[in-house]
Formats: structure tokens, C-alpha cells, sequence
């Protein structure tokens, strides 16, 4: 069930911020096993969604909290409302099992593609 | 034509020349009193009871690909009504009665199938949060059996009953539950409101909305534009993007859950069996199959399949608690795209646009829920009130603080 794709392999503890590394270079990391990346996704803690860059608003900060004192509508609509896209979004994975990096990853709901991955400040990766 | 089991026997006496298609194939007219999008399980009940209920029967039902191509013809096919909260527990209680005269009710074999549903519990505590569930579900007058780990074994002698991480103290038996033919259900239906002579399209998807004034004037489609004054969506996971049509942002994200299916063997599981803390449970299907499955893959997707960790994770669940499955070769697995809400429950309500109506958030238990959720949407829709069972299931609870989180995770799309 685990086979290598060469041009995506990823380290199943440092996930896709280490792409291209064989094995994973992240300091400390015992890993040599490489998961396409459909398999690493699952490796993964999905942590909250972040609304898509697809509404075409540019770069945004990875929390969309409301300020403390922004009305409940505004909590509301962070709280429970959805984009939802189908296509490109971005979202806060948490690598729990591995190395608790946080990382923000730009992907294809529909193709299941990764399109691109930051680490967030404070992450191993 | 009606069915029974005479028919079956002089149609094979002669050739089975005389069957007839089960529904028309009529082509969309320019206006209706009423449509509802999507062809699912859901969407043709409503139908089916506006028809049938309410006497509306100039209505359309817009269906992008096939009828039942959705979740309707994808779920594991699970039928039960133990729930605990008020709001999800009149709801289901209501729901498992119309699929008890289900079959009389449409003329379609179904093959309602209600050969008791387990829950198994694995703790002091798990064991005391399952008496409680049992007692909810007595009150709302449905059954529940609270069953010791003898109890269980007696039913399921084939569990591991040796297995240390989880081991088993017992389940919780809901005898009336079980399972029904999912296709069965959409053709059922289908069959049923084509004959008090709805329009089921196929083929047609919904491209936009229109508004007027705060109101809904019709749809635009593939295969042109319907006027209406009354608008249903029950699109299931696509949801947000039909209600986006109307400028509307749901309280919903799209997720996928797996499902697989064995060759078939010899009867071997009576019983619905689930493994909640291995994320597991398992029915056998009438043709022999092995239909089983486990959670969410957990980040949102619409790709209608799922990834292979969750299938690895499945596959050890079911390995974990009944090992003489292990020789069962897997035939298929699948995906569908569920529309979860942020508590698990979902919302059959208005929406801000007047005529324009919701029917969403099934997460992966829509498929008990056809028949309760058609008969209130259609309530909803002639009405325009909310019927006594579906109150509590409100867009606006969110913003109320009203959730009805019956697994009590929180407000996260991901963990119902
Ligand atoms: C693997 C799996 C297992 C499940 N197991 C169970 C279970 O055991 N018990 C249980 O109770 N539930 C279960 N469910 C959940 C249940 O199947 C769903 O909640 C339910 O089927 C959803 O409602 P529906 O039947 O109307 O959806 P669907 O059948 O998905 O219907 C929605 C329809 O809308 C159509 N549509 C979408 N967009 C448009 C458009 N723009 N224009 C026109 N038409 C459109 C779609 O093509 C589709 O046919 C399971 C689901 C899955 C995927
Ligand atoms: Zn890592």
C-alpha cells in the first residue's frame, strides 16, 4: 500500500514542507519512509479551516479570529460559517503524531492536489 | 403499473415482456408551483409528501446527474433511531415509524431489514453514558436493550472478547434498527411521486438562482431557465454551491467518508454492529456482502474517494474487534461527499430569501432520515412553518447558541 512517487514524496513525520528531501532532513528526524501525498494527508491533524484565498481577498493572516469586542454575528460567522470551496483553499494542518510542526497548506479540495506549504512561526518544521 | 408479488409471478410466466419504465423521463416545463434541487434520497421524499401530503403536484424535481447517483445509492445503509437529544430524538422517532409502512406506503420493496442494531461499550463510564442513551431513546418511545458482556456474546459470539485496549463490557441493543436497500429508497420514492405525476428531470443541474426583491422567482439550468415561486435545495454536499447561487454562506463544510463492501459470503452478521472507539461498524447486505466502514478522512474534500490511511485504519478497526473477517476479500470502496455541520445535526428551515428553502447538514446520517426529512420539508415548504418535529433544526441556532451536538465535540465541522 506504501509506494513512493518520486516527484512527491514527503516524509511521513515532516510532511510536505520537506518535499524534495530523501530522506527527511528535519534535524532529529528517524524517518526514511516516503507516503504520496494523498497518503501523508493522513498523517495529519486537519486543526481549522482558514477561509480560501479563491475569494480572491490576496494573502491573509492565518487566524481570522474577531477582535475581542467585534459583535457576535462576527463570532458567528467565524465560528460556524464555510466558503467551502470546491477547488483551491487553505487550511491549518497540525502535525500531532510527528513532529507538532503547524503548517499552512494551499490545496485542491476536488483534486486532492497540494499546491503549496508554509511552516507557521514556532513549528520544528 | 401496481407491484406485487402476482405480478412477479405472471410476468415470469410470461417472459417478463410487460414491465413498464417506473417513471416517466419528462421534459422540464417553463414554469412550476414548486422545485426542489438535487434527485437524493431527500429531495424526492420531499416530493414525494408535498405531493402526496399537501396536494402539490405541479413540481419539479432538478437532478444534475441520475436519480440516486448521490449519497442516497452511497451510505452503509443504517436505519435506527437512538439519539438522545430532544430535537434529533422526536426527529429519528418519527423517522423509523414512515420507514416501518414504508413498502405498503410507495409499492417498492425496500427490504427494510430491522435486525437490531449494537452499540458496544468498552468502560464503567461509556456503559453508564449508553444506560442513559437507552433510557432516552424509551422515553421517546422507541426500544433499547441494555445488554452485559454475555449479553453481547450470546448475539456476537465471533467478537475478540480477549482484546485488552477496548475490551467489552457490553452494547446497547436497539432492537427496530437495522438496515433498508438504499437505491431501493430513491426508486421508491421516485416511482411514487412520479405517479401522483411530479416531473423527476434528470440531467438538468441548477446553475443559478434568481431573485427579486428578496424573493425567489425560479432557476436557471442545464437545460434552461424554470420559474417557481417555491425553491428547495437539498443538495446534500453540495450545498454551500447552490446556496452560494443566492449570495447565501453556510454553516457547512464538505467532507468525505469511505465505505467498502466484501464478496459476498454465506450469512455470517445478523446484526448491525458498531465499534465506536474503533471508529468502525459493519452490517452484512442481503446479497452477502461485508458493507462496512469508519470515519470522516477528516479534512474537507469533494473528490468522492477517499485516502488510504483511513482505509488502513478501517481495515485494523474491523480486524480488532472480529478477526474471522480477514479472509473476506474487499470488492469495492467508495467515497461520498457529506455536508457537515458545525454540531452534527442538520437544518431543515427558510432561508433570508423568501420562497427559497434549506434542507442540509445530514453529516453521514441522512440516510435514515429520508422519509422524516421529506415529510418536514414538505410541511415547510407548503406551509411555510416548521413542522412540530423539525423545529429545533434552525439555520440561526448557531448564532443562538441552540447546537444540538450529540456527540458533544464541540462546534468543528470535522468531529461529528
Ligand atoms: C459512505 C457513506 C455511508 C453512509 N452511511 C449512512 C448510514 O449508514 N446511515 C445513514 O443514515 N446515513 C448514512 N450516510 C449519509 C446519507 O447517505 C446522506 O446523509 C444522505 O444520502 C444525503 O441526502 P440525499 O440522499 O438527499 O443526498 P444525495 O443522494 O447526495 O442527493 C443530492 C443530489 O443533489 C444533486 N445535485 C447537487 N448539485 C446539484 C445542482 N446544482 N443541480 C441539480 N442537482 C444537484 C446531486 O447530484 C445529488 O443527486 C452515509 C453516507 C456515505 C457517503
Ligand atoms: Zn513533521
Amino acid at each position: 500500500m506504501r509506494k513512493a512517487r518520486a516527484a512527491s514524496t514527503i516524509c511521513i513525520d515532516h510532511g510536505p514542507s520537506f518535499p524534495f528531501a530523501a530522506p527527511c532532513r528535519a534535524v532529529g528526524c528517524l524517518r526514511r519512509e516516503y507516503f504520496c501525498q494523498d497518503e501523508a494527508a493522513g498523517s495529519f491533524i486537519l486543526a481549522k479551516i482558514l477561509r480560501g484565498e479563491a475569494e480572491g481577498r490576496g494573502a491573509e493572516p492565518l487566524h481570522h479570529a474577531p477582535k475581542a469586542d467585534a459583535p457576535a454575528s462576527a463570532w458567528d460567522d467565524y465560528l460556524h460559517n464555510r466558503d467551502n470551496p470546491a477547488g483551491v483553499t487553505q487550511d491549518l494542518w497540525f502535525h500531532e503524531q510527528g513532529c507538532a510542526s503547524w503548517l499552512k497548506v494551499t490545496r485542491n479540495t476536488v483534486t486532492h492536489e497540494i499546491l503549496a506549504v508554509e511552516a507557521v512561526a514556532g513549528g520544528a518544521a | 403499473m401496481r407491484y406485487s408479488g402476482f405480478k412477479v409471478l405472471t410476468q415470469g410466466l410470461f417472459g417478463n415482456r410487460g414491465w413498464k419504465p417506473a417513471w416517466r423521463d419528462p421534459a422540464p416545463k417553463a414554469e412550476y408551483d414548486a422545485i426542489i434541487i438535487g434527485g437524493g434520497g431527500h429531495g424526492l421524499s420531499t416530493a414525494y409528501y408535498l405531493a402526496k401530503n399537501h396536494g402539490l403536484t405541479n413540481i419539479a424535481v432538478l437532478e444534475k446527474g441520475y436519480l440516486g447517483s448521490g449519497n442516497i445509492g452511497r451510505n452503509t445503509t443504517i436505519v435506527r433511531a437512538n439519539y438522545f437529544l430532544p430535537g434529533n430524538s422526536e426527529f429519528y422517532s418519527h423517522s423509523l415509524k414512515l420507514w416501518e409502512g414504508l413498502e405498503s406506503e410507495l409499492n417498492y420493496n425496500v427490504m427494510h431489514s430491522q435486525r437490531g442494531l449494537i452499540n458496544l461499550f468498552h468502560s464503567d463510564g461509556q456503559r453508564d453514558a449508553f444506560a442513559r442513551r437507552g433510557n432516552a431513546m424509551i422515553n421517546q418511545g422507541d426500544d433499547a436493550i441494555l445488554l452485559d458482556r454475555d449479553g453481547v456474546r450470546e448475539l456476537l459470539p465471533y467478537l475478540d472478547y480477549d482484546n485488552t485496549r477496548f475490551p467489552i463490557y457490553g452494547g446497547l441493543l436497539h432492537p427496530r434498527g437495522g438496515t433498508a436497500r438504499h437505491d431501493a429508497v430513491a426508486w421508491g420514492y421516485a416511482r411514487a411521486a412520479d405517479r401522483r405525476g411530479v416531473d423527476l428531470i434528470q440531467n438538468c443541474e441548477v446553475t443559478g438562482i434568481d431573485v427579486q426583491n428578496g424573493r425567489v422567482t425560479g432557476v436557471q439550468t442545464t437545460r434552461g431557465a424554470i420559474r417557481a415561486k417555491k425553491v428547495g435545495i437539498v443538495v446534500a454536499g453540495r450545498s454551500s454551491q447552490v446556496a452560494a447561487m443566492a449570495g447565501l454562506r453556510l454553516p457547512i463544510e464538505s467532507h468525505i467518508l469511505q465505505a467498502f463492501v466484501t464478496e459476498g459470503l454465506k450469512p455470517v452478521i445478523d446484526h448491525v454492529i458498531s465499534f465506536g472507539m474503533g471508529h468502525f461498524y459493519i452490517s452484512q447486505s442481503d446479497k452477502g456482502g461485508l458493507v462496512f466502514g469508519g470515519d470522516l478522512d477528516f479534512y474537507a474534500s469533494y473528490a468522492s474517494r477517499g485516502n488510504l490511511p483511513m482505509v488502513e485504519h478501517v481495515m485494523e478497526a474491523g480486524m480488532t474487534l472480529m478477526p474471522m473477517i480477514g479472509r473476506a476479500r474487499v470488492l469495492r470502496s467508495w467515497g461520498g461527499i457529506m455536508d457537515m455541520s458545525p454540531d452534527g445535526s442538520p437544518i431543515i428551515d427558510r432561508t433570508p430569501i423568501e420562497g427559497l428553502y434549506l434542507d442540509c447538514g445530514w453529516n453521514y446520517g441522512g440516510f435514515k432520515a429520508v422519509p422524516a426529512s421529506g415529510w418536514c420539508m414538505a410541511h415547510l415548504m407548503a406551509t411555510g412553518e416548521s413542522h412540530e418535529v423539525a423545529r429545533r433544526f434552525t439555520l440561526n441556532r448557531f448564532a443562538k447558541g441552540h447546537l444540538i451536538d450529540e456527540e458533544g465535540t464541540g462546534s468543528q465541522h470535522n468531529l461529528h
